[in-house]
């Protein structure tokens, strides 16, 4: 079996962890990168694409944090998933992960299984091109490529990250459908452990934010009270 | 019934307040009856004395028996309002201007009997003075006597005491309201205050709180209240600093450890079994409990540190502590090829808790063994400095840069290059122990490695 192969950035000031990590994916056919703080997580990220990057919040001292990595890494798009590892799982650290643009967060202490699930859903997306087929979507002034994940709204190109277009994807390929919350998270993730629906409203907020002329009066992407978004038709 | 601060301020104004009137009342009324009636009769005394002239003027016909010239002389003094009775030598009443003039001839008579002049005064509800002066009248002795009720003596007192009833009913209801206003903002300041600590007994020290600006005691209160409130507010948020680190360094290691033994289990599924990975992966996954059983060591440490138990103070020999905390040492030592060098010397007894000593130098040789490149040597050696006594730890390892060199000491901080394994707690731990037992834990300037030195207050002769 030809196994398509990710690049995985791990970021974590514990080394066993690190060590860990690495060969846990590599025996699964991927390329990792470990390294232990956040400055040269940045460095490597900067000169090269990851497909994957595991993102520790408390990165030690002298070190930017996670959540200012992970902003970092998005100002610069060249990450794909970032999924932040954290040891506090109060849900307002969750939603800071979130808030600075990652995908989505894991606590500590995880089941691997836990990770690998994450790992599977952004490789079914990018690594085996299964979704290339499928021919751009539009609405309205949005057009979305899967095939070139990209998305663009007046023809011009949006910067978005993996489970933000992920969600619009899926609410663009059904535009017709009021999709729940539940829906969109196994969208992105697919059928894994529990998440905390609440990181979809995050992810909907950043996306209207980056395609809606107003955010606050949102015309493309709408809440539908108690079930969930939908496409608004223009 | 519980009485309100309110309600015995005022209870306590108004008593004190009555009393105080009460004493007035005492002080004033009695001197100013006597000072009326004192008053009442020089005055009678003068106008006699400046109208005994119409008598002593008068022929001795006239000294008679219901005599018109002598009725007639007693006319300027009945002006006063005095009833006017003329006695002959004899003692009898020649005029008498009271129809029942017999309560004034005791005095009259007396008068006549010692030839000089008399003066009476009475109390009680029909007061009055008496006046009876003897006269000659064209040498013919007599006496004149004038008498005049203190009626409206009694009156003017009337007038002032009633002034004062009133001015002391005023001023009662005056201290009711004035107590009320200043016990009641001081109750509704007190109560604000008693508010926000309920407050903050509920929601913690983040309840919010704006201290008043008063200058006085309870403002001093306010603000000392709030100083507190921040100070616990400080603790609270070292205090979840803490936690959320010790939550950090507690779950990763324990991340770590389960992607292990998942590496292990997926080794051990392997066909065929892979058992060089999976021996390998064991040894890790062992290596990682030890490290979590230390940490939660360390963590239990701090916890009864910060609990504040106080350390035992006893002679502690530093020679034999350090003789079997290196015991412990030996085989670890002799595994990592490095040398363990303790110099001679050291009877010196310091002043402390043995089993915390035993624990400083087991963190410190530790450190040292950790830092130090295998084959290198730590060096032990006995140091005493006046009063204290102590334990200098060298290693052989890249020593601390100055700005790490009091960052060390604090929780959870460890050397940029300490990814040997440890969890930064040590020498937090360390010098905590150390300054409890009125000693320290200092890293000292040396050429080569890292110099910790413990220092203990010397034990007296035994």
């Amino acid at each position: 079996m030809a196994s398509p192969t990710l690049d995985i950035l791990v970021c974590d000031d514990e080394s066993s962890l690190r060590e860990a990590l690495r060969q846990s994916f590599e025996r699964e056919g991927h390329r990792v990168l470990a390294v232990a703080d956040g400055r040269s997580a940045v460095d490597r990220a900067s000169t090269q694409r990851f497909d994957v990057v595991l993102l520790d919040v408390a990165l030690g001292p002298g070190s930017p944090d996670g959540y200012e990595v992970c902003r970092e890494l998005r100002s610069r798009r060249n990450a794909v998933a970032v999924i932040m590892l954290t040891a506090l799982d109060s849900e307002a650290d969750a939603v800071l992960g979130l808030e600075a643009g990652a995908d989505d967060y894991v606590v500590k202490p995880f089941r691997p299984a836990e990770l690998r699930s994450r790992i599977r859903a952004v490789l079914r997306r990018v690594g085996t091109g299964e979704d290339r087929a499928g021919s751009p979507l539009r609405v309205g002034p949005l057009e979305l490529d899967p095939g070139l994940r990209e998305v663009t709204r007046d023809g011009r190109p949006v910067a978005i990250t993996f489970s933000e277009f992920e969600i619009l994807h899926a609410l663009m390929a059904q535009r017709h459908r009021v999709h729940s919350r539940h829906e969109l998270l196994r969208a992105v993730w697919g059928d894994s452990a529990y998440r905390d629906p609440r990181s979809v409203d995050v992810h909907i907020r950043h996306l209207r934010e980056k395609l809606e002329p107003t955010p606050e009066e949102p015309q493309l992407i709408l809440t539908v009270r108690g079930a969930g978004y939908r496409i608004g038709e223009p | 019934m519980r009485l309100g601060l309110r309600e015995r301020f005022v209870a306590v104004l108004v008593v004190v307040s009555a009393l105080t009137l009460a004493v007035a009342a005492i002080a004033l009324f009695s001197p100013l009856d006597r000072l009326v009636r004192t008053g009442a009769r020089d005055r009678l005394a003068q106008t006699v004395h400046s109208e005994i002239g119409d008598f002593t003027r008068l022929p001795s016909e006239a000294v008679r028996p219901g005599s018109p010239r002598l009725l007639a002389a007693t006319h300027a003094l009945r002006r006063t309002g005095a009833d006017v009775a003329v006695l002959d030598g004899s003692g009898r009443v020649l005029v008498a201007t009271d129809p029942e003039p017999a309560g004034s001839l005791a005095a009259a008579r007396d008068a006549l009997r010692t030839g000089r002049e008399r003066e009476v005064v009475t109390g009680g509800p029909e007061a009055e003075v008496q006046i009876a002066v003897p006269v000659r009248i064209d040498d013919v002795p007599a006496v004149v006597t004038a008498r005049r009720s203190l009626d409206d003596v009694s009156d003017t007192t009337d007038v002032v005491r009633r002034a004062f009833l009133v001015a002391a009913a005023a001023g009662l209801v005056g201290a009711v309201i004035v107590g009320l206003l200043i016990a009641g903002r001081m109750a509704r300041r007190l109560r604000r205050l008693r508010d926000t600590a309920e407050r903050v007994a509920q929601v913690g020290p983040v309840a919010e709180f704006r201290p008043e600006q008063g200058r006085d005691e309870i403002g001093d209160l306010s603000r000392t209240f709030a100083t507190m409130q921040t100070r616990l507010r400080e603790q609270e948020q070292a205090r979840r600093a803490f936690v959320a680190t010790a939550s950090h360094e507690l779950r990763t290691p324990v991340a770590s450890l389960q992607v292990m033994l998942d590496l292990l289990i997926a080794d051990l599924e392997a066909d065929p079994v892979a058992v060089d990975d999976a021996r390998e992966q064991a040894r890790r996954a062992d290596e990682q409990a030890a490290r979590l059983s230390q940490l939660a060591g360390d963590l239990l440490d701090i916890s009864r540190l910060d609990a504040g138990l106080p350390p035992r103070s006893e002679p502690v020999e530093l020679s034999e502590v350090l003789r079997s905390v290196v015991a412990e040492m030996e085989a670890r030592v002799a595994r990592e090829q490095r040398r363990l060098a303790v110099a001679d010397g050291g009877s010196a007894r310091a002043l402390g808790d043995p089993g915390s000593v035993a624990r400083i130098l087991r963190i410190l040789l530790d450190n040292a063994l950790r830092h130090t490149p295998s084959p290198g040597e730590v060096r032990v050696a006995y140091v005493e400095n006046g009063d204290a006594v102590g334990i200098a730890v060298e290693d052989d390892g890249p020593g601390v840069p100055g700005a790490d060199r009091e960052r060390i000491f604090a929780r959870f901080t460890r050397g940029d290059r300490a990814e040997a394994g440890g969890f930064g707690l040590g020498l937090a731990i360390g010098r905590e122990l150390a300054r409890r037992m009125d000693g320290d834990l200092a890293l000292e300037d040396s050429e080569g490695g890292a110099r910790f030195v413990l220092s203990l207050p010397r034990a007296g002769p035994q």
